[in-house]
């Protein structure tokens, strides 16, 4: 059963990131992109990372969404203009991604099969403790740095340019 | 359960988010590419970190990457309504103002 | 250096003074000046009278190695004579100066020049040494060019002016060469050693020396510059071209007499009575009255020379001196009358030179007139002047000399003295008895005294008591005691003949009008202008065009073609230049150019272009580390 969520998930990941290709309206891609997202988030789960895939679900579902939502709302206006993008410019795009693709499989075939299963505890409180002792440094320069791109995107977001308008 | 089959998700992701990130003509679709790659390294250490949980510095990691792409994003939708509202438009193509003037 | 020395140099040196003072002191400094040397030299004249015969004293000027050459003074008995003549006469022109130009501009030039040609004249009289005599000689050249310029607005005073000096060029550069040939000959320049050593000249020194003294004493062929000299002004004309300079070349001549060769002698005695009756012929038919007596004074010094020739230089010098007074006297009697004729003209465009016009009442002038008849008659050799007594003497050397040429000379002296009395009693009677113009006003402004004081001093020397107390006897006071004999009948026949020949010709000109339609040649004073022009100044001119089409054709065109060469040259130098100098540097810049286009093709703008190329090297890195 729990086999067949892993496999289900992974699917649909897959799937959805796949559809992410060819869809041409963006509101649709903010879906498809949650559905990766929230699928990734079932992954960690099954992973036995549990407060990551809470933090996915909030982060992503909660916060990048809406914030892609927004970005639409106040860019996506008629009258852009939008220019087609060259065939060229396709096809190198999807051949280096591609290669790029195959190259890194075939890196990973030298790892060959992982151990299946292992016995791990589940351990937020750990994690906690790692947060609060080894990465305490990193994880208040990560608060300063919210806090200073928060007020930072606030300006530039807010900025009104007077030439233009 | 196998997290091989894990890795192998991460590197189609990785390969697709690339593709997005190259061909679409949208600010936000390269934006969208974008999350896809950071959620495909997310997956990788969330992954290695089931195999190896001696320690669960591949989940801290994650968070912090979390952190980040969460800014990350912010920033780019912010530049992109400068963008949008300095150039009409959100195209990558049309904006060409790294060139110099020819 | 002696104290003769500083007295003689002090002579020549004052009218320098003079000239230096009249830079800032103007007028009144030069006649003063000329007052002073004019005392000095009086006092010279009795120092020396009383106590040399000669005095000859030296400095020495430069040296050439072993030879030096000296300023030295020469002066004997005729240096004597001459010196207070020509300071007095000197003295006398400056007074008149100040009145005759009272009216004229540059007053300082024209009293420079007039000192700077006494300095020189002085200078001359003493110089004892044949360079410094040359030097002077050049000096009264120089002044006389100046002088006769001295009216710088009129055309021809500038032509006479060149013409003077280029005729006396052509005179100083035969002076000079004789000078030259006489060291030559002598081994030295000084004057007193060349006469001691009583050798006589060579031939062709001797006339070189002649010739060299023709233009200067304005002798035949080159006599014209004298009557076109007369442009200057009229002082100047009494001091320079009657009384002083012109006796020049006859002051050398009496210098050098002793050493001269028989040849030149009768060259000078035959040149000299050409002159005396050429210039008494020309001076009948002139019209200008200036222009009459520089006729005249050619005439007179004609006279002069040919007596140097018959070897008779103290009759010459006799002459000299008595010439010079009444000579400079009817100058300045003319320019007197031009003067007042002047303030007193009806209209501007009267002539008041050409007797033609004149005929002004003489007793509206008379203090003019009186003494301009004095000194017609002792021109005219009229008895109880001292032109009477200086003729008599010619003609007494002229008949006692035993020269060959002597009764020649004789004959020449009586028909010029009888032209003389023509030309002089014509001058008189249409400048003063002609009454029918009507072109002056009759007021009288004459009575100023620096018109008469010199006029009157200079009628005062006209007299007989110059020469002699006796009225008819020729001996100088001052010639050493030769005492020689006038034949009686020629004493009687001139006393007679030129007084009646006198009023014959006064009661001929009185009763008929001036003839209009004089002789052309007399007139043109023998055309000798048109044959210089012929002989010198056309082939000249020729020769010059000659040079002036070889230079134009040749040379010219030589240096046309090396400019065409040079241009080509250039042209040549500058293509190179162009493409491969140039092309080397423009091939250089194309070339980074053209690179720089390659590369920067990859620089599109496009933020996915860039991102693609960072993946593909990503790529490109990932192969190299699998493989």
């Amino acid at each position: 059963m729990i086999q067949f969520v892993f496999y289900f998930f992974i699917f649909l990941t897959l799937a959805s990131a796949f559809a992410l290709l060819f869809v041409r309206q963006i509101l649709y891609a903010v879906l498809l992109l949650l559905v990766v997202m929230l699928c990734v988030a079932g992954l960690f789960i099954l992973m036995q990372a549990e407060f990551i895939g809470v933090s996915q679900i909030l982060i992503y579902a909660g916060g990048v969404a809406v914030l892609f939502i927004f970005g639409i709302m106040l860019s996506d206006k008629k009258g852009f203009s939008f220019t087609k993008v060259a065939y060229t410019q396709i096809f190198s795009g999807m051949g280096i991604a591609l290669v790029l693709g195959s190259l890194l499989l075939y890196a990973t075939q030298a790892v060959k099969k992982l151990p299946n299963e292992v016995k791990v505890k589940n351990d937020v409180q750990q994690l906690s403790f790692e947060l609060l002792s080894d990465f305490a440094l990193p994880f208040e320069v990560t608060g300063i740095l919210l806090l200073s791109i928060f007020i930072g995107v606030a300006y530039i977001a807010g900025k009104t340019n007077h030439t233009q308008s | 359960m196998n997290p091989t089959y894990l890795i192998y998700t991460a590197i189609v992701l990785v390969a697709i988010g690339t593709a997005l990130v190259l061909t679409r003509k949208s600010l936000l679709f390269i934006l969208i590419g974008i999350e896809l790659i950071l959620n495909a390294v997310n997956l990788n250490l969330v992954a290695f970190n089931h195999l190896y949980p001696q320690n669960v510095n591949g989940q801290t990691t994650t968070l912090f990457i979390m952190a980040i792409a969460i800014c990350e994003t912010a920033c780019g939708i912010a530049i992109m309504i400068q963008v949008a509202r300095q150039y009409k438009t959100i195209t990558p193509s049309s904006i060409q103002d790294l060139k110099e003037q020819a | 250096m002696s104290q003769s020395f500083i007295l003689v140099s002090l002579i020549c040196c004052l009218p320098f003074a003079g000239m230096l003072m009249n830079l800032w002191l103007r007028k009144y400094v030069a006649y003063t000046s000329t007052f002073f040397l004019f005392i000095i030299n009086i006092l010279v004249f009795y120092f020396i009278n009383q106590h040399e015969t000669q005095i000859e004293t030296s400095l020495i000027w430069f040296k050439l190695q072993s030879f030096s050459i000296e300023l030295n003074y020469y002066i004997n008995r005729d240096s004597i004579l001459l010196l207070p003549v020509v300071s007095i006469i000197s003295f006398l022109v400056h007074v008149f100066s100040i009145g005759y130009m009272a009216y004229e501009k540059s007053l300082s030039r024209y009293f420079n020049g007039l000192l700077f040609f006494t300095a020189s004249m002085l200078l001359f009289v003493c110089a004892g040494n044949l360079i410094v005599i040359f030097l002077a000689w050049e000096c009264l050249g120089l002044a006389s060019y100046l002088l006769i310029g001295f009216y710088r607005e009129k055309t021809e005073a500038g032509f006479a002016a060149l013409k003077a000096m280029l005729l006396n060029r052509f005179s100083d550069l035969l002076l000079l060469s004789a000078i030259i040939l006489m060291f030559a000959y002598y081994q030295s320049f000084n004057l007193k050693e060349i006469i001691d050593s009583q050798q006589t000249l060579p031939q062709l020194v001797g006339w070189m020396l002649l010739l060299g003294v023709l233009a200067k004493s304005a002798q035949f062929p080159l006599m014209n510059w004298l009557p076109s000299a007369m442009t200057g002004p009229s002082p100047v004309s009494a001091l320079i071209h009657a009384a002083t300079m012109v006796i020049a070349g006859v002051y050398l001549m009496i210098r050098l007499s002793p050493i001269l060769p028989l040849s030149v002698l009768h060259g000078l005695t035959t040149i000299g009575s050409l002159t005396a009756l050429l210039g008494a012929l020309a001076a009948t038919q002139q019209f200008d009255v200036k222009k009459i007596l520089a006729y005249s004074t050619i005439s007179q010094l004609g006279l002069m020379m040919a007596a140097v020739g018959i070897a008779s230089p103290q009759a010459a010098m006799l002459h000299m001196i008595s010439h010079a007074f009444f000579k400079a006297g009817l100058f300045l009697g003319v320019g007197a009358l031009i003067h007042h004729l002047e303030e007193n003209r009806v209209n501007k465009e009267i002539n008041v030179q050409d007797i033609r016009n004149l005929g002004a009442p003489y007793k509206s002038y008379p203090y003019t007139f009186y003494t301009i008849l004095i000194f017609s008659l002792a021109l005219c050799g009229i008895p109880f002047t001292s032109g009477f007594l200086s003729k008599e003497y010619l003609l007494t050397q002229a008949w006692n000399s035993k020269n060959s040429l002597s009764i020649f000379y004789f004959v020449f002296i009586i028909l010029t003295s009888t032209i003389t009395v023509i030309y002089t009693t014509r001058l008189i009677v249409y400048t003063f008895f002609n009454k029918s113009k009507e072109n002056f006003n009759s007021a009288s402004s004459e009575k100023k005294p620096v018109f008469l004081f010199p006029l009157i001093a200079l009628s005062i020397a006209s007299f007989w008591w110059i020469i002699n107390f006796n009225p008819f006897h020729a001996d100088f006071y001052f010639f050493s005691k030769t005492t020689f004999t006038t034949p009686v009948w020629l004493t009687i026949g001139s006393t007679l003949f030129f007084p009646v020949l006198f009023f014959l010709a006064f009661r001929y000109f009185n009763s008929r009008d001036i003839s209009n339609s004089p002789n052309q040649l007399l007139l043109q004073g023998f055309a000798l202008d048109n044959l210089q022009q012929k002989l010198f100044v056309q082939p000249t001119l020729f020769i010059g065009n000659l040079f002036l089409s070889i230079e134009k054709k040749w040379i010219d065109g030589f240096i046309h073609v090396m400019a065409f060469a040079t241009v080509l040259f250039s042209h040549i130098i500058s293509f190179l230049d162009y493409w491969l100098v140039d092309g080397l540097v423009r091939m250089t810049y194309k070339a980074s150019y053209t690179l720089g286009g390659w590369v920067r093709v990859s620089r599109s703008g496009y933020v996915q272009h860039y991102l693609f190329w960072f993946l593909f090297t990503a790529v490109l890195f990932i192969i190299w580390v699998l493989f």
